[in-house]
């Protein structure tokens, strides 16, 4: 099976394999949470990762990113295995948390620096470029007027936007992001499909694991539904919304699966 | 004409030794509080407590002896956190008590060897430092502040957000190891002017102060450092008028800082509140504002 999408008029002609897994079983040490799952995604694709809460759709991303445990198969990234990347700049990832963690105040443009460091040599301060590329990440995500202030002063809507800039701000090829909208209110999350839309574009490959396409819709070609670890559907993306966003809660349930023709109603336990 | 305190040549070398110390325990101290690893400090001078109870025994430069025995706590500490088998929290507990249980048992088996001799070590006794220990300190100092200062970003990065660093491909477990020994130098540089038991207050107090004051991580660094200095350099001098001992002033003083800024801080806050000012943080600069009303969507 291929996981290429065939049809879908916005769906871009498939690029090398960017995230490439086959037979792959993922984890954390002994605990398989993806099974078995076989799925490509190329340079130039805009994939949804869908499936309620559990449904591993997190773990097969950060099983790319070296963060969780491959129990079996292969997950290869931009070709090679996981563990052998040596350019993990070209993957920018936005992880599920609001914030930094940390006891100490940081400002946004710190944490959005700290996005360079792996283009910079461990010796070397800080070029032009690398300031010039963090100050065009905050001004893309809209916080331009912001970026000496304290990720504390910052609403919860906006941290996530800094940390979408730090991903940015390396100039990936891949965009990662994982649940970026949880918690975040509706403004904040048009300013982020706008700049998603932007990197999109621009020919970044976005891979986001979500539970509400929401805002993204217009952006994503694909769809992949996850459930309790299996890939259940893979197809180009169609959205069929029931009203208007705001009364509609789980504005993904209407995700039809052109590849099975089945609708799949989602069924997800909001976090608290 | 010199003042008194200047005159004595060991006050010389105490005030050196409190520059140092003053300059490299803040330094370091940020990266551990960002960690929120502010009792590490701690945990390494108990095991330190062990080198120099064999460097009794053993007729050796205390100094070097417990430089090996911190470092090799340090990297025990941070391999054991990195296996994720115990937890960061039950692997300082087993180096608290086996530090200290170790040190006095050793400096038991040393001729003559009694705890007392282990005393100028836990509290500090900078009038004995000889400059030969100088020497040495300011070596190892100077090569904390270097190391810390070129991997600054990249410490900070690791100590905000260690996973982002990992997706990164930051060599996270290097760069926690290479902290945890620079802690571990760290504590040995000023286990004669502050003390083993007081050496983490050095490297927390000046930082918890400035972060009070300070908006971002590098403004954080900076008072820390000159915080550090300041305390160190005044508590040396105290100590030598007041005739008490050093680690104790030291850290009594930095504990008074803390205690100016928390209260300030929440003066001015109230002050503001009290005027009706709007409570808008500015973009840079001092943050004088701990909480409330900021928060703006």
């Amino acid at each position: 099976m291929t996981s290429t999408p065939s049809g879908g008029p916005s769906v871009p002609a498939g690029g090398p394999p960017v995230f490439s897994f086959r037979d792959a079983v993922v984890g954390y040490g002994d605990l398989a949470v993806v099974h078995a799952v076989d799925l490509d995604i190329h340079a130039g694709e805009a994939v949804a990762l869908l499936g309620p809460n559990g449904s591993g759709k997190s773990t097969l991303v950060r099983a790319a990113l070296g963060l969780a445990d491959i129990l079996a198969g292969t997950v290869e990234v931009l070709g090679v295995p996981v563990a052998r990347v040596r350019e993990r700049w070209r993957i920018g990832y936005v992880p599920q948390r609001h914030t930094v963690g940390g006891g100490l105040p940081v400002t946004v443009r710190e944490v959005v620096s700290t996005g360079r460091l792996a283009r910079r040599h461990w010796w070397a301060p800080p070029r032009a470029e690398d300031r010039a590329r963090v100050d065009e990440a905050i001004a893309t995500v809209g916080l331009a007027d912001r970026a000496g202030a304290p990720l504390a002063h910052l609403s919860g809507g906006q941290q996530r936007r800094v940390l979408v800039a730090r991903a940015l701000a390396a100039r990936p090829d891949v965009l990662v992001l994982d649940e970026p909208t949880a918690g975040v209110d509706q403004a904040n999350q048009e300013i982020l499909a706008q700049a998603l839309t932007r990197s999109a574009a621009a020919g970044v490959t976005i891979v986001l694991v979500t539970h509400e396409i929401g805002p993204f819709a217009g952006l994503l070609h694909r769809a992949v539904v996850l459930r309790d670890g299996r890939i259940v559907s893979d197809g180009p993306l169609e959205l069929t919304r029931a009203g208007e966003p705001e009364h509609d809660p789980h504005p993904h349930a209407g995700v039809v699966s052109q590849t099975t023709g089945t609708t799949f109603g989602l069924t997800d336990q909001e976090e608290p | 004409m010199t003042p008194e305190v200047l005159e004595y040549a060991f006050m010389q070398r105490a005030l050196l030794a409190a520059v140092l110390v003053g300059l490299a325990a803040p330094a370091v101290g940020v990266f551990l509080v960002q960690r929120r690893l502010s009792l590490i400090g701690d945990g390494i001078g108990h095991v330190a407590l062990t080198g120099v109870a064999i460097g009794l025994l053993t007729a050796r430069s205390p100094v070097l002896t417990a430089l090996v025995t911190a470092v090799a706590g340090a990297l025990a500490i941070e391999l054991i956190r990195a296996r994720g088998r115990t937890s960061g929290d039950i692997a300082l507990a087993v180096l608290f008590y086996g530090g200290i249980a170790g040190g006095v048992v050793v400096v038991g088996l040393a001729e003559g060897g009694s705890t007392a001799a282990l005393n100028t070590y836990l509290f500090g006794a900078i009038t004995t430092t000889s400059d030969q220990d100088l020497v040495a300190f300011a070596v190892l100092a100077v090569a904390v502040l270097a190391v810390v200062l070129v991997l600054a970003p990249r410490l900070f990065a690791v100590s905000a957000d260690e996973e982002y660093a990992h997706a990164a491909g930051l060599p996270v477990l290097g760069l926690n190891v290479v902290l945890a020994v620079m802690t571990a130098v760290t504590v040995v540089v000023s286990m004669r002017v502050v003390g083993l038991l007081l050496i983490s207050a050095l490297m927390i107090l000046p930082v918890a102060a400035a972060q009070l004051v300070r908006g971002s991580f590098l403004g954080t660094a900076v008072l820390a450092v000159a915080i550090g200095v300041v305390v160190s350099v005044c508590g040396v001098v105290a100590s030598f008028y007041a005739n008490t001992p050093s680690g104790g002033t030291i850290v009594l003083l930095a504990i008074g800082v803390f205690m100016l800024a928390a209260v300030s801080v929440g003066a001015l806050a109230r002050l503001r509140r009290w005027r009706g000012r709007p409570d808008v943080a500015p973009h840079s600069g001092p943050l004088l504002t701990t909480s409330g009303g900021s928060e703006s969507p």
